[in-house]
C-alpha cells in the first residue's frame, strides 16, 4: 500500500477514534486525527488527506456540514468520504448521501469490512485521478495543437497574405482554414502588371499539409515580384518541395499567368482537376493536367512547360481543387468529374460558372455537409486599361545623390535557353531609389524588348502567325523547338543618367537575327492585332523608340522629371 | 422493566476477540480511555436530564452507545440505545430507569474489563 495515502479520521469520541485510527493504520494508511467538525476542516486543509472517515454527529460543525465543505474545496478531485453512522438511522443515511458521502460504516467497527472499503475507495480515487490526468493531458494536447495551428496560420498569413486575391477580376471560394485542408490560393502581380495565380492542393491534412505551403508561397510571391517567368517559378517550387517534403507528400497545383497587355494566358496544371476556359460568346475549353504534381520529380525530369492561350476581355478561367470532386452527398456519393464536366460544358454562356458550380456542389452536399474543403476560383480576362495599377514599390530610404552608369550585358545561347534575364536586370535597376518608382514601366519595356529580340530576332519567328487561335498554339510550339536549337545572342546596353533635374535611361538591344524592314512601319498606323501590341506598347511608354541597322537593333529612351512627370 | 428481556449479554466475545487482536499492546490504554470518557459522559447525561436538555442527553447516550459497541460491551450499548430512544420520546419514567440501567451496566463493564475475555485468565 502506498504510504503516502493519508486518511482523515474525524470522531469526537476518543475511544471510537482510537479503534478507528488503529484499524486504518494497520491497513497501511497514514492517519490524521480530528476531534470534532471544526478540527476536521482544519486538518483537511492542512494535510490534504486523500480519504476521509467522518462521524455524522459531532459537536460544533456536524459531519454533514464538514462533508459538504470538503467536497466543495476538493473541486474536481475525488476525496471519498465514509460516514461513521449506524445503518439503522435511515434519515441520517439520506442526509449523508446528500452531503456527498460515498460509503458508510457502523459500530462496532469491523476491521475487515473497513479495510475492504478503504481499499475500494482508494482504487476508485486512483482511477479518477488517472482519468483526470489523462483528460487534462488530452486538453493540453488539444490546446497545444490549436495554438500551433494558430501560430502556423499566422505565419502563413504573413507569408501568403491575400496578395492580389481581392482584385476585381478574381472570384474565389476558399475556407479561411483551407491551409489545414492543404489548399492554397495565391495571387500576385509581376512588374509588368501580369496577374499570376497559383492554386495548390497539398497531400494530407493539418500541419503536415500546411508546412509545405509556406515555402511555396514565399517562392511564388518572391519570384513573381522579381519578374520571373512561370516556368522558372514552377521549377524552383518543385525543387524546393521535393527537397523539404517527406516521401509521398506533394502538391497538386495550377499556375496561371494572365498577361493583360498581350491578352494571353500561360497555364500549367500538375495534378489538379482540369481548368475550364469559358469564352465570352460561348464555347468552353477544358485544360487538362499534363504534368505530375510539384514535389514528385527530380529537377532534371521536371517539365515546367506552359501552354499559352489567347484570351479576350470577358473570357473566364474556372479552377478548383479535389475538394470539389470529392464533395460527398449524405449517402457518400462524390460530386465527381462527370457532374462537373456536364455542368460547365452545357452551361448557358450567359450564366456564371462560378455561381453555378458553387450552387450545384452545395446542393449535392446537402444541409448537413461540411463545405469548408471546397476551393473554387474564377479569373476573368480584362482589357489592359481595366487593370488597376500595381501599388508602387517602396521608395528607397533616401533620395540618391544622382548616378551615372552604363552597363552592357550579353546573353549567349546557353543563357537564352535557360530563361529570362529580366529579374537580374530589374534587380540592378531598382537598386537606384530614383528608378524604383518606375520599376513597373521599366520592367514592361525590358520584357517587350527582350521577347522581341529573342522571338523575332534570334529565333526568327513570325509574330503575324499568332493572329489565329490555331496559329497561336503553333507559334508557341515552334518557339519551344527553336529555343532548343538556337544559336545567337541578345545584347543589352544601358546608359543611365540621374541628376538634380531628372532621370534618363537609354536601353539599346541588339540581337543576332536578320532584322526586319522597320522603314515600312508607320507609327500610329498599326492594325490592332495581337502581334502589333508589342511595338505599340513600347511607343506608349518610351519617349523615343528607334530601330537601327538592319532592324536587329532597337534603342529606346525613358525619361522622367523628379517631380514625377 | 420493558424490553429488558431483549437486552443481550453484557459482553460480545467475538467483538472482544477482534479488539484484542487489533489493539494488542494498546488495549489497556483504550480501556482506560473508556473508563474516563464514559464516567464523564454519564455525569453530563445526568446533569442534562436534570436541566431538561433532552438533546444533549441523547447526544451523550449516542456517543456512549458507539464506544460501548466498539469495546464489545453489547449489553451496555443496548441500554444506551434504550436511553437514546426514551430521550427522543421524552418519556420521563423510561429515561429515569434507562439512566439507572446505563449506570449499573457501566459499573459492570468496568469490572468486566478486569476479567476474561478482556484479561487473560
Amino acid at each position: 500500500m502506498n504510504p503516502a495515502v493519508r486518511v482523515l479520521v474525524a470522531d469526537d469520541n476518543r475511544v471510537d477514534r482510537m479503534v478507528l485510527a488503529t484499524i486504518v493504520r494497520r491497513a497501511g494508511y497514514e492517519v490524521v486525527e480530528a476531534v470534532d467538525g471544526n478540527d476536521a476542516l482544519h486538518r483537511f486543509r492542512e494535510s490534504r488527506p486523500q480519504l476521509v472517515l467522518l462521524d455524522a454527529l459531532m459537536p460544533g460543525l456536524d459531519g454533514f456540514e464538514v462533508a459538504r465543505e470538503i467536497k466543495r474545496e476538493a473541486g474536481e478531485d475525488l476525496i471519498p468520504i465514509i460516514f461513521l453512522t449506524s445503518l439503522t438511522e435511515a434519515d441520517a443515511l439520506a442526509r449523508a448521501v446528500e452531503a456527498g458521502g460515498d460509503d458508510f460504516l457502523s459500530k462496532p467497527y469491523n476491521q475487515i469490512v473497513l479495510k475492504a472499503k478503504l481499499n475500494a475507495l482508494q482504487r476508485m480515487r486512483v482511477m479518477h485521478e488517472t482519468m483526470q490526468r489523462q483528460r487534462d493531458e488530452i486538453g493540453r494536447h488539444h490546446a497545444r495543437l490549436v495554438q500551433e495551428q494558430e501560430a502556423a496560420k499566422a505565419v502563413f498569413d504573413n507569408i501568403a497574405h491575400t496578395g492580389d486575391l481581392d482584385a476585381p477580376f478574381i472570384r474565389r471560394l476558399i475556407s479561411p482554414l483551407a491551409i489545414f485542408n492543404g489548399d492554397v490560393l495565391l495571387a500576385a502581380r509581376n512588374p509588368a502588371n501580369d496577374l499570376f495565380v497559383l492554386l495548390g492542393d497539398f497531400t494530407g491534412h493539418g500541419l503536415a499539409a500546411a508546412v509545405g505551403a509556406m515555402p511555396l508561397a514565399e517562392i511564388f510571391y518572391g519570384m513573381t515580384d522579381k519578374g520571373f517567368a512561370p516556368a522558372e517559378i514552377l521549377r524552383e517550387a518543385n525543387r524546393k518541395l521535393l527537397g523539404i517534403m517527406p516521401k509521398g507528400y506533394f502538391c497538386c497545383a495550377t499556375l496561371v499567368a494572365l498577361r493583360f497587355n498581350k491578352q494571353e494566358m500561360e497555364f500549367w496544371n500538375g495534378g489538379l482537376p482540369p481548368g475550364y476556359l469559358r469564352r465570352r460568346g460561348g464555347g468552353v475549353e477544358r485544360i487538362e493536367s499534363l504534368h505530375l504534381p510539384l514535389g514528385v520529380l527530380a529537377d532534371q525530369r521536371f517539365d515546367p512547360a506552359t501552354r499559352v492561350l489567347a484570351m479576350r476581355p470577358g473570357d473566364h478561367l474556372l479552377l478548383g481543387t479535389d475538394g470539389l470532386i470529392d464533395a460527398r452527398d449524405p449517402a457518400g456519393d462524390p460530386f465527381g468529374y462527370r457532374r462537373l464536366d456536364a455542368l460547365v460544358l452545357d452551361l448557358d454562356p450567359a450564366a456564371s460558372a462560378f455561381d453555378s458550380v458553387q450552387r450545384a456542389v452545395q446542393s449535392h452536399i446537402g444541409d448537413s455537409g461540411r463545405d469548408d474543403d471546397i476551393t473554387l476560383v474564377e479569373i476573368t480576362m480584362v482589357a489592359p486599361e481595366a487593370v488597376p495599377e500595381r501599388g508602387p514599390l517602396p521608395e528607397g530610404e533616401r533620395q540618391g545623390a544622382g548616378a551615372e552608369w552604363t552597363l552592357s550585358y550579353e546573353l549567349g545561347p546557353r543563357s537564352l535557353r535557360r530563361g529570362t534575364p529580366l529579374p537580374l536586370l530589374q534587380h540592378i535597376v531598382v537598386e537606384f531609389p530614383e528608378l524604383r518608382r518606375h520599376a513597373a514601366t521599366i520592367y514592361t519595356v525590358l520584357s517587350e524588348l527582350y521577347s522581341n529580340a529573342l522571338e523575332h530576332g534570334v529565333l526568327g519567328l513570325d509574330s503575324s502567325r499568332k493572329s489565329s487561335p490555331r496559329g497561336f498554339a503553333d507559334y508557341y510550339r515552334e518557339r519551344a523547338r527553336a529555343l532548343e536549337a538556337l544559336d545567337g545572342f541578345v545584347r543589352f546596353r544601358f546608359r543611365c543618367d540621374i541628376d538634380a533635374h531628372g532621370i534618363r535611361l537609354d536601353i539599346a538591344v541588339t540581337d543576332s537575327g536578320r532584322g526586319f524592314d522597320y522603314q515600312s512601319l508607320v507609327p500610329g498606323n498599326g492594325t490592332v492585332a495581337y502581334h502589333g501590341r508589342g511595338l505599340r506598347l513600347l511607343r506608349s511608354l518610351c519617349r523615343e523608340v528607334h530601330h537601327r541597322g538592319c532592324g536587329n537593333e532597337v534603342e529606346v529612351q525613358l525619361a522622367w522629371d523628379h517631380d514625377g512627370a | 422493566m420493558r424490553g429488558i428481556t431483549t437486552v443481550p449479554d453484557l459482553i460480545d466475545p467475538a467483538v472482544v476477540a477482534e479488539l484484542k487482536d487489533l489493539m494488542a499492546g494498546d488495549l489497556e490504554a483504550l480501556l482506560q480511555a473508556f473508563r474516563d470518557d464514559s464516567q464523564a459522559r454519564l455525569a453530563v447525561a445526568r446533569r442534562s436530564w436534570a436541566a431538561g436538555d433532552l438533546a444533549e442527553l441523547r447526544s451523550q447516550a449516542h456517543s456512549l452507545k458507539g464506544a460501548a459497541a466498539n469495546l464489545g460491551v453489547a449489553g451496555l450499548a443496548a441500554a444506551c440505545q434504550g436511553l437514546e430512544s426514551a430521550a427522543r420520546h421524552g418519556d420521563a419514567d423510561a429515561v429515569s430507569s434507562a439512566l439507572d440501567l446505563v449506570g449499573e451496566l457501566l459499573n459492570a463493564s468496568h469490572e468486566a474489563f478486569q476479567r476474561p475475555p478482556y484479561r487473560d485468565a
